[in-house]
């Protein structure tokens, strides 16, 4: 009797870990995941069960489909990284706090006049200057800015407009660094566009515009983004 | 003197006294006439209004006294062989009326002049006889009763908040169709016995205790913020200021002054009572019950002092009310034993040049040190009826060799800011889980474009960007793995952190909470 009890316990977790996760139905070129917090990369493969903490890069010329919960697919396109937890259902409340909690963490603490600090410095000292070792850079930058901004994309295209903000506010968050001409926010705007959020698309866009007047923002692709931009603003203005 | 009978003239609710008083109800000099001749000898005397007061004043609000007088006054001419009349005025006069003292009470001298105006019956009686001889005599009887007022004025001196002779003069106006028309000067001297309240210059209304639990380590805190407000309602009249010294009792170095705070008259002002609290504060070694003293001292020309307490709860040195904002206070990175413990660590740590930041490398060297110490977690104990919580200092941890969630999050902070490295506290509510849970994050001091550096996984760590500087990476950790090493302790912090705060959104629910103490 035990054993049964064991069982059926063991098979309705399993019926729940499944509910969470998703699985890789096709797959083609190179395709990698991640387990949860592990540093190294393993080859995917057709059935392999990915869990919300795990995440899943493609390579050059790849591309993955992903089954999710409720018969939903997802298809990761080439050249792209994508968070499981990327593709978690998130409702438009849920995205207007999560951005309205990432705003207020950049707030400064709330100075009241019971505050424990004292504060009688008005400059700290004593920085040390890095070392040559320190000053070591990702070779890599802009490959992993472009595996966020496709696996965006890809948000973007199969109609994750929440999940697709989430991750590009993501990307811009870390790859402060990166020079792309307002191409995040170009399509931060559009993702918000589609949620009929105009307000938020505005801003996103004018950011993109403000980025996009950059002294080396003049190839091809940045002057007919910045073109489609200017368009959208009219249009949302109207 | 006291001070509080300054200019008070009536300086208590109630007072009874008596005046010896002059008036001239018959409009006549009072004389004595001795004539003399042969034959016979005739006198004449005449006495005119001579008579006394009792009275009785009552405070009806400030400066406005009621006052009663019953007064008795009488005038006469009598002769002896004289073919003039005998004669005999009485007036008693019932009078109720309105005193009114002119000075405020906060001018610093003992005379006060009053303005009185009232009125009410006067019953007069006249008799006049006259002998005509042995077996004749004439007697003319007429009484009556007019009403009447007065006004006029006078002056108290108080000798005593019980105790003040006073000079009165009043106009009478009455009108009697009788013969003679009683209105006139009159003028008295007497004194006054006086009982009851005296008039206050403020009261104390209430006592509010804002901080009823005093916590040792938040001291600073009670320098700022006060421990009570008190209310204070200005009773004098005028306007008056008002300063408050409070004193917690075996605690407190010297009263503190609150300063002077002016109250307009009839007003109600709450006023801030803050404590400055001595080094002994830190020695509590258990919970206990002191007396708040508060002296109220109200100044106008005179001062007044009243005084009030409240008691409130001091706590142990280890004491925390749970609140995360303030865990930070027991963070004492610069203590010298803290600071030779991580300089020594970072002396033995290794000196070769690698990719990962200095940061993370100390921290990393500081938390190996910490598990060969064999550290071990170890909850707080039950105090029945006691719900505060209990944070050891970095000192006492490392001396005791084991602590709770929050001791540990303060040892491993307090080493980390003791060598330059920002921390912060992560607050985890989760609404779930009956206890809450605390654990931390460290500032590798490094950009999120190198967080390579750290970690080819960015879910291992997070990036924080603060207001007016630079998005860093910063690693979760979890302390209470302090004898599992810092990888596990790593790996717990940053799954916590992603599966609480990201992917069951406690971070944008609020009950997982960053505390950043800079």
């Amino acid at each position: 009797m035990k054993k049964i009890i064991i069982l059926l316990a063991l098979l309705f977790s399993h019926c729940l870990f499944a509910s969470s996760s998703v699985r890789i139905t096709d797959l083609s070129g190179d395709v990698k995941v991640r387990r949860g917090l592990d540093e190294h990369w393993q080859l995917a493969r057709t059935g392999m069960v990915l869990e919300t903490i795990d995440t899943i890069l493609t390579g050059e010329k790849s591309r993955v489909k992903l089954a999710l919960a409720e018969a939903n697919n997802f298809i990761l396109g080439a050249n792209a990284i994508l968070d499981i937890a990327d593709l978690r259902r998130i409702s438009r409340k849920e995205l207007f706090l999560l951005i309205t909690s990432e705003k207020i963490e950049k707030l400064p603490q709330r100075k009241s006049g019971g505050q424990l600090r004292i504060s009688n410095v008005n400059v700290l000292h004593g920085e040390k200057k890095d070392s040559v070792v320190e000053k070591v850079t990702n070779p890599l930058l802009e490959q992993a800015w472009q595996q966020h901004r496709n696996g965006g994309i890809d948000l973007l295209e199969q109609k994750y407009y929440t999940n697709a903000i989430v991750k590009f506010h993501k990307t811009l968050k870390t790859y402060v660094e990166v020079k792309d001409c307002g191409e995040i926010y170009y399509f931060l705007g559009q993702a918000f566009e589609r949620l009929e959020n105009e307000g938020q698309a505005l801003e996103a866009y004018s950011n993109s515009i403000k980025m996009n007047f950059a002294s080396e923002c003049i190839d091809e692709q940045s002057l007919f983004r910045r073109e489609k931009t200017e368009k959208a603003i009219m249009r949302l203005k109207r | 003197m006291t001070s509080n009978t300054m200019a008070q003239g009536i300086s208590r609710s109630s007072g009874l006294g008596f005046r010896v008083a002059f008036w001239n109800i018959t409009n006549q000099t009072s004389r004595f006439k001795l004539t003399t001749n042969s034959q016979e000898v005739t006198s004449t005397v005449s006495m005119n209004g001579f008579g006394s007061y009792i009275y009785y004043v009552s405070r009806f609000q400030s400066n406005i006294f009621f006052e009663t007088h019953l007064g008795a006054f009488a005038a006469g001419t009598w002769s002896y062989n004289s073919d003039d009349y005998d004669g005999v005025s009485m007036v008693i006069p019932l009078l109720f009326g309105l005193r009114w003292d002119l000075l405020p009470g906060k001018l610093p001298t003992s005379f006060q002049p009053y303005l009185t105006i009232g009125g009410g019956p006067y019953w007069n009686t006249e008799i006049q006889g006259k002998s005509q001889n042995v077996v004749e005599n004439e007697v003319l009887v007429e009484t009556g009763m007019r009403l009447g007022w007065y006004a006029g004025g006078g002056i108290n001196l108080t000798l005593a908040s019980w105790f003040a002779f006073n000079f009165d003069v009043k106009h009478h106006f009455i009108n009697y169709e009788m013969e003679d028309d009683f209105s006139g000067l009159e003028s008295s001297l007497g004194f006054v016995i006086m009982w009851g309240a005296k008039k206050e210059m403020f009261q104390i209304q209430n006592v509010r205790v804002i901080a009823q639990d005093i916590y040792p380590a938040y001291y600073q805190f009670y320098n700022t913020y006060p421990i009570a407000l008190v209310t204070i309602k200005n009773t004098a009249g005028y306007d008056i200021e008002v300063n408050l010294r409070s004193k917690v009792q075996d605690f407190s170095v010297r009263p503190k002054n609150s300063g002077y705070f002016k109250i307009r008259k009839n007003r109600t002002r709450d006023i801030p009572v803050y404590s400055l609290l001595g080094a002994k504060l830190h020695n509590v070694s258990h919970r206990r019950d002191v007396v708040l003293d508060i002296e109220v001292e109200g100044k106008a020309g005179h001062k007044v002092k009243k005084s009030a307490s409240a008691q409130v709860t001091v706590h142990s040195r280890n004491a925390w009310d749970g609140a995360i904002d303030k865990l930070g206070v027991f963070l004492t990175p610069e203590d010298r034993e803290i600071r030779n413990y991580t300089r020594s660590i970072a002396q033995k740590s290794d000196q070769e040049p690698t990719v990962q930041p200095d940061n993370f490398k100390m921290a990393k060297a500081i938390f190996s040190d910490l598990v060969q110490q064999n550290l071990r977690y170890h909850p707080d104990p039950n105090i029945p009826f006691y719900m505060d919580d209990r944070v050891q200092y970095a000192q006492e941890t490392l001396e005791r060799g084991s602590g709770d969630c929050d001791d540990l999050v303060i040892l491993y902070a307090t080493l980390l800011e003791s060598v330059g490295i920002r921390t912060a506290f992560v607050e985890v509510n989760d609404p779930e889980k009956p206890i809450a849970h605390v654990y931390l994050m460290f500032d590798t001091g490094v950009s999120p474009a190198d967080g390579f550096r750290v970690s080819s996984n960015d879910k291992r760590y997070v990036i924080r960007l603060r207001e007016g500087e630079r998005s860093t990476v910063w690693i979760p950790v979890e302390a209470t793995l302090i004898n599992q090493g810092f990888e596990d302790a790593w790996r717990s912090g940053a799954m916590t952190y992603l599966q609480d705060g990201k992917m069951r959104n406690g971070l944008a629910d609020g009950w997982v909470r960053i505390i950043d103490h800079h």
